[in-house]
């Protein structure tokens, strides 16, 4: 048999897209696992569906009777929020697919040690910790949101010209980004603290304002849509590029931010690594 | 046991229960400010629906206090033994407990009034902030009385609950798996009790049923009385309609885990 | 064996270490409302020296043993050469490279696995895991593919491929977690504690394994363990760190000799026993119960590493034998052996 000697391979990565061409084949051989696995659990998939759809279903009763009494509220018509609801939908379901299974993974891989396994691998650990995990039966929420995101369409605005739809895509996307570095920060506490669940339990309860336009809110609390948790970006914008169109100015500002927070949380991610190799044991 | 063994019983209970809740604080710090994030969401919503005009059948105040004070009452009111029942069942860990003096159901009991207390020196601060924000569009015209009549109802409410629950985990009996049951069924008595939007905005045809189901009297009657658009003589014989669920829902609660416990130990487990 | 290495002989060096040591600090807080107040305001930081000044140089193809009681440092000094933990002081450096920098290249010519702890995925076939790890390290498909054929073949795993893992008894999960870890062909295999919890015949299929990978690949092995027979079946040198220092470290015949660690054994015997054949010089004998007694009694003798086998035939003439156990001397004993002064084994510690 051959024995390679030493130091004689080529490297990994020689260039920095050929590292991002290798975190996205890891990254696909994670789904093709995932999917292998869901399809194994068929009642599980079921089950996440029927919960999907009901969900959907009691969230969509305020709405509803919201309408009943008022044509518009602070400018906004049915049509529109349902439209948002649809995004929000998406939003959600992409996160519960992609994101959320390595959230609540992230503090046990810390305490008990699992994180050390990771370390040792020649990625991305921060990258490979939030993506490993993915729940593919979630993907089904897309699906409803789609339907309700045309619902909406049909009921206020019509279709939207191409341009209005990638400029809402494009913001779209920059918020799935910027909620999943919002999520990731406040999980990175588990280097710390104990327990993180409690505050990611609570993370998901805010979940629940991104069903509404920003503009239901106060300026407070609008102001935390848009800096803390920002779901002014994931939904409402969107929702906006798609009824009313939005500037040009606002897909490249979100781009940036989306940006400055995947920096940021970066950043905190080396701390808090620095932080595991010096004090652990 | 007599009542009052049974008594000091459940007093001892609830007493290890608070000093076992009391380590989990900082938990119940975070668990409490998740539940008080959905009311605070929907007041803000209603409040912008009003302030476009929207007429509702009930005005801005009386739903700005419902929201403030439906996770308190909600909390107050909540039981969460279902699946812990079901699962107990399964697993034969009930063998454990019917071997001791004092039913399971005790313990559960008082674990629920313990973490309550708990949960209670957690949550009404943060009540009272979001209170005293919006302390110009609350309208709360309770009389002395009333709120003993509100004390009263927010225990039967309570007791509905727990029974309800008991009955859900109970069905541990004979399903193998209760979680999609219960999972349903919160989900179903969250909106027929008000737990989503109030009872009284709902469209005017559902409102007959409404009024006459048994789980307006979990969490919206209690919040009605406070919110005070209920006459003194509405208000009495809802507590007696109360009082009578209560007591259906407990009768259920017992036949069902006594055939329960008998099909369980004549099963040997 | 010397601590500090010449640069020109760095082909043939695998792990390098000078005085490497790591030293934690802690805050000291009394229990209760006080104490939390208090430590809010003045915390007493306390250091604890995990490991201190510990030197050593493995060249490439050892196979090598850290031994040691628990907390002795042993996993401590392990993390620092896999770049988990930064060194507090010292230098230390594994192919080259320093650990800690966790430099892509250094990564990939590394592998570790952690008894106790799973890489494999659960609900999955381990073939599955294996894809995901040829991505992970950027391997070739025809690499790949002869790597896993190749370490298949040597565990005899080829048919549990395709099963989930969750379904595999715990001796073959441990098979495929090495095959796991050796797929990417690393030049050095770090283990920690890895035949943990497995049972005898599993044992020894892992270390057969391990010394048949060091021959055929060139694979520098190093292995922290508290059982003595990991250490003895495979390494032809062993390193004793007790209290974060390194107490010996030499070839394992060498210490064996000096040392003599003992077997104890528990028989229990099911009639009287006649122990007039037992050499009494050579085994330390002590009863439970009477010899005399008919329904029999418990012998537990401490006997020499090299005789267990002698022992076994003999014991059956003793008497009824009802059941015999077999343990080993612990560790702490041999260190305490070491410590307390059997000074042939000094020249061989590398200080």
């Amino acid at each position: 048999m051959t024995t390679i000697s030493m130091n004689e391979r080529a490297p990994l990565d020689p260039t920095w897209h050929a590292a991002l061409r290798r975190h996205a084949r890891l990254w696909r051989a994670g789904v093709v696992m995932a999917i292998s696995r869901e399809a194994q659990f068929r009642a599980n998939v079921l089950a996440t569906i029927v919960v999907g759809i009901t969900q959907l279903v009691v969230s969509l009763i305020p709405i509803f009777l919201l309408f009943d009494y008022a044509g518009s509220v602070r400018g906004w018509t049915q049509g529109e929020v349902l439209v948002l609801i649809g995004l929000h939908q998406m939003m959600t379901a992409l996160l519960a697919t992609f994101v959320a299974p390595n959230m609540e993974e992230l503090t046990e891989a810390v305490t008990e040690g699992a994180l050390d396994l990771l370390l040792i691998r020649p990625v991305n650990t921060q990258f490979f910790v939030a993506t490993r995990r993915v729940r593919p039966a979630n993907l089904f929420g897309v699906l409803l949101g789609i339907v309700l995101v045309l619902i909406g369409l049909a009921r206020s605005s019509g279709v939207p010209d191409p341009g209005a739809i990638i400029a809402g895509a494009v913001v779209f996307a920059a918020g799935f980004v910027l909620l999943t570095c919002a999520w990731l920060a406040v999980a990175t506490c588990a280097f710390w603290m104990s327990s993180v669940t409690a505050g990611l339990l609570v993370f998901q309860d805010v979940m629940q304002a991104g069903r509404y336009p920003v503009q239901f809110f106060p300026r407070v609390v609008r102001f935390l849509l848009l800096l803390v948790v920002p779901w002014a970006i994931a939904t409402t914008l969107p929702t906006s590029a798609l009824t009313h169109g939005i500037a040009w100015w606002v897909p490249m500002a979100s781009v940036g931010f989306a940006a400055i927070a995947v920096m940021l949380v970066r950043a905190f991610w080396r701390y808090a690594i620095r932080f595991y190799a010096s004090a652990s044991s | 046991m007599t009542p009052h063994q049974t008594l000091r019983l459940l007093r001892r209970m609830i007493a290890i229960n608070i000093a076992g809740s009391v380590v989990y604080r900082a938990n119940f710090v975070f668990f409490m400010l998740g539940t008080i994030i959905g009311p605070i969401v929907s007041a803000l919503v209603w409040q912008a629906a009003v302030a476009s005009g929207a007429e509702l059948p009930v005005d801005g105040s009386y739903l700005m206090t419902y929201f403030v004070l439906l996770s308190l009452v909600t909390m107050l009111t909540s039981s969460w033994l279902a699946n812990f029942l079901a699962d107990a069942i399964r697993d034969g860990r009930l063998s454990v407990w019917l071997a001791r003096p004092g039913s399971f159901l005790y313990e559960l009991a008082a674990n629920n009034v313990a973490e309550k207390v708990v949960k209670l020196v957690v949550l009404v601060p943060m009540i009272a902030i979001f209170g005293l924000i919006v302390r110009d569009s609350l309208a709360v015209d309770v009389v002395a009385w009333r709120w003993i009549a509100v004390l009263a109802s927010v225990g039967m409410a309570a007791i509905i609950v727990f029974a309800c629950d008991v009955i859900i985990g109970a069905l541990g009996f004979w399903l193998e798996d209760v979680s999609g049951i219960a999972w349903g069924q919160r989900l179903l008595v969250g909106l027929l009790a008000g737990q989503f939007v109030p009872l009284a905005i709902m469209p005017v045809w559902t409102q007959t049923f409404l009024q006459a189901q048994p789980f307006r009297y979990t969490v919206s009657f209690p919040l009605e009385i406070v919110v005070g658009n209920l006459t003194s003589r509405d208000m009495v014989i809802g507590l007696f309609v109360q009082l009578a669920y209560a007591a259906l829902f407990v009768g259920m609660a017992r036949e069902i885990w006594s055939r329960g416990l008998r099909s369980y130990s004549a099963a040997g487990a | 064996m010397h601590a500090g290495f010449a640069v020109s002989d760095m082909s043939s060096v695998a792990i390098a270490a000078t005085d490497l040591t790591k030293t934690y600090s802690f805050h000291r807080q009394s229990a209760g409302l006080l104490g939390a107040l208090r430590g809010a305001i003045r915390r007493r930081t306390e250091t604890r020296l995990a490991v201190d000044r510990i030197g050593f140089t493995i060249a490439r193809g050892e196979i090598v043993g850290l031994l040691g009681p628990n907390g002795a440092g042993k996993t401590t000094t392990l993390k620092m050469l896999t770049g988990l933990l930064h060194p507090s002081g010292g230098e230390v450096r594994v192919l080259g490279f320093r650990p800690f920098e966790r430099d892509t290249e250094y990564l990939r010519r590394i592998a570790l696995v952690m008894g106790q702890k799973s890489m494999l995925w659960w609900d999955v076939p381990a073939m599955e895991s294996l894809l995901l790890h040829k991505e992970m390290y950027g391997l070739a498909d025809r690499d790949f593919r002869e790597s896993v054929d190749e370490l298949a073949t040597l565990l005899d795993v080829t048919d549990l491929l395709a099963v989930p893992v969750r379904k595999l008894s715990l001796g073959e999960r441990m098979k495929l977690e090495l095959m796991a870890a050796l797929v990417h062909r690393p030049d050095v295999l770090f283990l920690d504690e890895p035949t943990i919890g497995l049972d005898v015949v599993a044992k020894a299929r892992v270390r057969a394994f391990l010394a048949e990978v060091n021959r055929l690949r060139g694979t520098t092995i190093l292995i922290t363990s508290h059982d003595m027979d990991d250490i003895e079946a495979l390494c032809s040198r062993v390193m004793i760190v007790n209290h974060g220092r390194l107490a010996y470290d030499g070839s394992l015949a060498h210490l064996v000799e000096t040392v003599q660690p003992g077997k104890f054994m528990r028989v229990t015997y099911a009639s009287a026993v006649d122990l007039s054949a037992l050499d009494r010089d050579r085994v330390n004998v002590a009863v439970e119960g009477d010899v005399a007694d008919p329904t029999g009694c418990v012998l537990s003798l401490t006997v020499p590493r090299s005789e267990v086998g002698t022992m076994f035939a003999q014991l059956p003439r003793l008497g009824e034998l009802a059941d015999v156990s077999v343990a080993d001397a612990d560790v702490d004993a041999i260190i305490r052996d070491l410590f307390t002064g059997v000074a042939a084994v000094r020249p061989e510690v590398a200080r």
